[in-house]
């Protein structure tokens, strides 16, 4: 008799049987396999008429789900789609453009033990609201401090990946919610420890700069249908306005950026240092850590650069336009923690950042919904994912030069309402380094 | 454990090693500024803490180290807000009465909007700005610091460095000396997986997880790392890393470190009786009672891990003597399934000689059966000594016979002209007694037995003729007779003397003053 168990994060395979998916491990005295090639162990043993017993997958028992969503005609392609793929892959849809929702279908139609896997514990809260409201039960949760097993749970990248020992077996389908964190190292081992036979992405941005993208097929399928912003602005989303303003430092700072900027440009150019890549530069983080004039060539470009980003002149021209849409509601975004909380001091608007209190960012974005609160001032915490509504105006104060982050910050004013003309004002420092990676994030 | 960024290495070819912070004069001044620092700081933010820690970066030492010493420093902070009021509530006040109004874009409507919330939160606004952000780690008021001496700060540091390290690890082996129940239940708690090989003398264990086989995997580098504390913990220890650095990096590359190298530098040393982990007061109580009975048998705790198949079995107690190893297992509660299984172990083992020493009020059920196939002792509050010293003395009349028997039968090659029981029984491993009966019992060609001593026929006459010389020239004493004795070769010179036929004769306790003569018989028969 063959016996199939699971392992912490892998399946033991006991009995006279090899299969093509794992290997011999003398550690235990059996065959070894990953937790991922599960559905692909059991078809081999079907296939060659072989009598087993499965005794790794443990879900909790799951009673009858049904839900209330209604599927707008590129969601119902989207969900046949992945259905037709073998249950298997990503869709790749806009920010606003109601993923969720396909998500929500696919749990009703399998009525399975379900993961739902999020970047943050914004979404976390908000995937839980939004389970318990549709289907009636309440959901289980990993991470932030939450420990409960439900047959419907959400949990954070982190949370599924250090606990992937232990819940791997507890659930038959998986879904990655901006499914582009997956194929990091550590985390497309949560793809891998799992033996979820049935797995769906979510994302608005499928590419990756590093190419991990070309993992996604492997770990849970790969792009089943996608859908560009272009295609649904207007109809199924707001149409916006791009609008960039320049603004130069005060005089101050402009001193202060130019004294330190030159510390670091001389280094380069004494050292004949090159940075064009992103290579390039990790090379010449490494060389910080030995050779002190590149620590403090380093440390002169940062300081240069929050000059840049945090500028009181920006701040001022933020106040101007407070005063022009202070009808609207409005988020803005920086890089620097320190220039939020300067900005909340300055026009008492409440800040999300990774020190606010969870509880308390919870009641900041209700309150940001129920139009309380009109502007809510955040750094990279807020780019994904969490719904907010009818966010009209969006300002960037700063930012990598990451394009996808761009995407998402642009997709959090996108969210359709009758009437609206979303707009994203990017408020820029001129002449300084700035401005070139404003440019690179509109490749 | 330190951010991964203030990770200091070296590496060679195929080696890596952390850069430790010696204990040096420089090292351990700027360790002890840091903590003066800390401790001068209570009362202040750790906003301005902050600031000037930041400066000591610049003091010529490798910023992260400073930043490493200053990471474990704020563990023995305790942090409070300042605020008069709860700043979550204050600033929940704040925006409401902000909102309400629409932004305060200038100064006046700002100042009115906090003059408002300060007056339903009967504050100043003063205390109401400083309240708003009192949360914010930067606004923290150190209230507490832990003081540490600063070389064991240093120590704590290198040790930190190391798990560090270890977090890019894809397997770890090790071998020590002690603590073994506790290395296993660790590494069983943190789902690790062990693989246990004799080397030299002892046992190697190789830590891994599930994952490792399939490729390398630094998923379980953290649980490594959370194993290295209890590891180094003992006397002795040797540990071995393999490291993958960076992602893609195709070579991996090996730390190696050891408790002669490293030991004296990464952890505060416990003296040999507070490195011994007791599970109950029961077991210490009986290690304390058996080491003052002095009887010959060495006790150690959880002298090292027995192979049972794939697992280990670590017993609680191991008794050693020439050879002899004798275990003893303690089980406080246990039931007939626990003892069945304990006996299916043994059995496996051979023929391992284990006591099982079972708590009778703790018993489930009165198991005779069982504890006839088993060595079984039972006890109550204490462990008695009785029967295990008479299971011990069995052992050794019965090793002493087994081995008699052997050394009998056996052909002993002696190539020294003198040789002792005592250092014939640690060159064959066996018990002292054992030889010592076997001498009597055995012809060994060429040799004379003088006592528990053999010495050469050729050795004996060479001596004798020296000390013949020597007395025809004049009178003899012990004193001189001895170094004619040693310089030969020979020992314990009182029992050559007598065995060729001298006897002492002393005249008060000074050897200087005792004569040498032949005795009577001989005398007769060299003037034959």
């Amino acid at each position: 008799m063959i016996l199939l168990r699971y392992d912490r994060g892998s399946l033991l395979i006991h009995g006279e049987v090899g299969t093509p998916y794992g290997q011999w491990d003398p550690r235990v005295g059996a065959f070894r396999a990953m937790a991922i090639y599960y559905r692909e162990v059991l078809a081999y043993l079907d296939r060659s008429h072989m009598v087993y017993r499965d005794e790794s997958a443990n879900p909790p028992p799951v009673s009858t789900l049904s839900c209330r969503v209604e599927l707008r005609p590129y969601q119902k392609t989207a969900l046949d789609a992945w259905f037709d793929a073998g249950r298997r892959g990503v869709i790749v849809l806009p920010t606003a453009a109601g993923k969720t929702f396909v998500a929500l279908k696919a749990i009703e139609k399998l009525n399975v033990a379900t993961l739902v896997v999020v970047p943050t514990l914004d979404l976390l809260d908000q995937w839980r609201q939004i389970l318990s409201n549709q289907f009636g039960v309440e959901a289980g949760a990993y991470g932030g401090g939450d420990d409960i097993l439900k047959p419907l749970t959400v949990s954070t990248y982190d949370s599924a990946y250090i606990r992937a020992e232990q819940l791997g077996n507890r659930f038959m389908f998986i879904i990655f919610d901006e499914v582009h964190h997956l194929p990091a190292p550590s985390y497309s081992q949560i793809a891998e420890m799992y033996i979820a036979p049935y797995r769906m992405g979510l994302t608005a941005t499928y590419e990756r700069e590093d190419g991990g993208h070309h993992d996604l097929p492997r770990l849970i399928g790969g792009r089943v249908y996608q859908l560009g912003v272009d295609a649904l602005a207007g109809r199924h989303l707001s149409p916006y306005t791009h609008e960039k303003i320049l603004v130069d430092l005060t005089p101050d700072e402009q001193k202060l950026y130019r004294r330190e900027y030159d510390v670091f440009a001389n280094y380069l150019r004494r050292k004949r240092v090159v940075l064009r890549s992103p290579e390039d530069f990790r090379r010449f983080i490494m060389r910080t850590g030995v050779d002190p004039e590149a620590r403090e060539a380093l440390l002169a470009r940062n300081k240069a650069l929050k000059t840049a980003l945090n500028s009181e002149a920006k701040i001022n021209a933020l106040g101007e336009f407070l005063q022009v849409y202070s009808q609207e509601k409005i988020l803005i975004f920086t890089r620097y923690n320190q220039l939020v909380y300067r900005i909340s001091r300055r026009f008492l608007i409440p800040a999300i950042t990774y020190q606010t209190p969870r509880e308390e960012r919870k009641e900041i974005l209700e309150k940001f919904k129920a139009g309380e609160y009109r502007a809510i001032v955040t750094s990279q915490v807020l780019d994904e994912g969490v719904d907010v509504p009818d966010a009209s105006v969006g300002f960037i104060l700063g930012g990598t030069g990451s394009s996808r982050e761009y995407i998402q910050r642009l997709g959090r004013i996108l969210r359709k309402k009758r009437g609206k003309q979303a707009k994203l004002i990017e408020i820029v420092a001129r002449e300084t380094v700035e401005t070139r990676i404003s440019q690179r994030r509109h490749r | 454990m330190l951010p991964s960024n203030l990770l200091i290495t070296r590496r060679g070819r195929d080696k890596i090693r952390p850069v430790y912070a010696q204990l040096n004069q420089g090292n351990l001044e700027i360790a002890r500024l840091l903590i003066q620092t800390y401790g001068g700081y209570v009362g202040n933010t750790k906003g301005e803490l902050n600031e000037v820690v930041n400066g000591m970066e610049n003091l010529g030492h490798d910023y992260r180290y400073v930043r490493g010493l200053s990471t474990l420093l704020d563990r023995r902070c305790r942090l409070e807000p300042k605020a008069t009021k709860d700043p979550v509530g204050v600033r929940r006040q704040v925006f409401k009465i902000a909102h309400k109004k629409g932004f305060p874009t200038t100064p006046e409507a700002r100042l009115a909007a906090l003059h408002q919330a300060a007056r339903q939160l009967e504050v100043t606004v003063e205390e109401l700005e400083e309240s708003l952000y009192g949360d914010l780690e930067d606004e923290l008021v150190l209230k507490d610091f832990e003081p540490v001496d600063p070389e064991a700060l240093v120590k704590q540091y290198n040790l930190s460095l190391t798990q560090t390290l270890l977090f890019y690890s894809t397997e770890l082996t090790f071998t020590t000396v002690g603590n073994w129940q506790r290395i296993f239940r660790q590494i069983k708690w943190l789902g690790l997986i062990y693989t246990i090989r004799r080397s030299d003398g002892g046992y190697e264990i190789k830590v891994d997880g599930p994952a490792s086989l399939f490729k390398l995997n630094r998923r379980y580098g953290t649980s490594l790392a959370k194993l290295l504390p209890i590891i180094v913990q003992n006397q002795a220890w040797r540990v071995e890393a393999k490291i993958l650095r960076r992602k893609g990096d195709r070579r991996l590359l090996n730390l190696e470190l050891d408790n002669e190298k490293h030991g004296g530098i990464m952890k505060v040393l416990e003296t040999p009786e507070e490195a011994e982990i007791y599970d109950s007061q029961v077991e210490q109580d009986f290690a304390k009672r058996f080491r003052a009975l002095g009887t010959g048998w060495t006790l150690t705790r959880e002298p090292e891990p027995i192979p049972v198949g794939r697992r280990v079995m670590i017993p609680d107690f191991g008794f050693r003597k020439g050879g002899m190893v004798v275990y003893l297992e303690v089980a406080g509660f246990w039931t007939p399934q626990y003892l069945e299984e304990k006996l299916r172990k043994l059995r496996q083992l051979g023929d391992v000689d284990m006591i099982v020493a079972a708590n009778r009020d703790l018993a489930c059920q009165k198991l005779d059966k069982i504890g006839e196939k088993l060595n079984l002792v039972y006890y109550k509050r204490r462990i008695p000594l009785r029967p295990i010293l008479i299971h011990l003395k069995a052992r050794e009349e019965r090793a002493v016979r087994e081995q008699t028997r052997r050394l009998g039968a056996e052909s002993l090659l002696i190539q020294k002209p003198v040789v002792e029981a005592k250092e014939l029984a640690e060159k064959l491993g066996v018990l002292e007694d054992a030889v010592k009966q076997a001498l009597t019992e055995r012809e060994f060609p060429g040799y004379t037995r003088l006592g528990d001593m053999l010495v050469k026929k050729t050795k004996l006459k060479e001596i004798r003729e020296k000390i013949e010389n020597r007395l025809n020239s004049g009178e003899l004493n012990l004193v001189e007779a001895s170094r004619i004795v040693e310089n030969a070769g020979g020992r314990r010179t009182a029992n050559i003397l007598d065995a060729l036929g001298y006897s002492i004769e002393w005249c008060g306790i000074d050897p200087h003053s005792t004569k040498i003569r032949r005795k009577a018989k001989i005398q007769k028969r060299a003037r034959n």
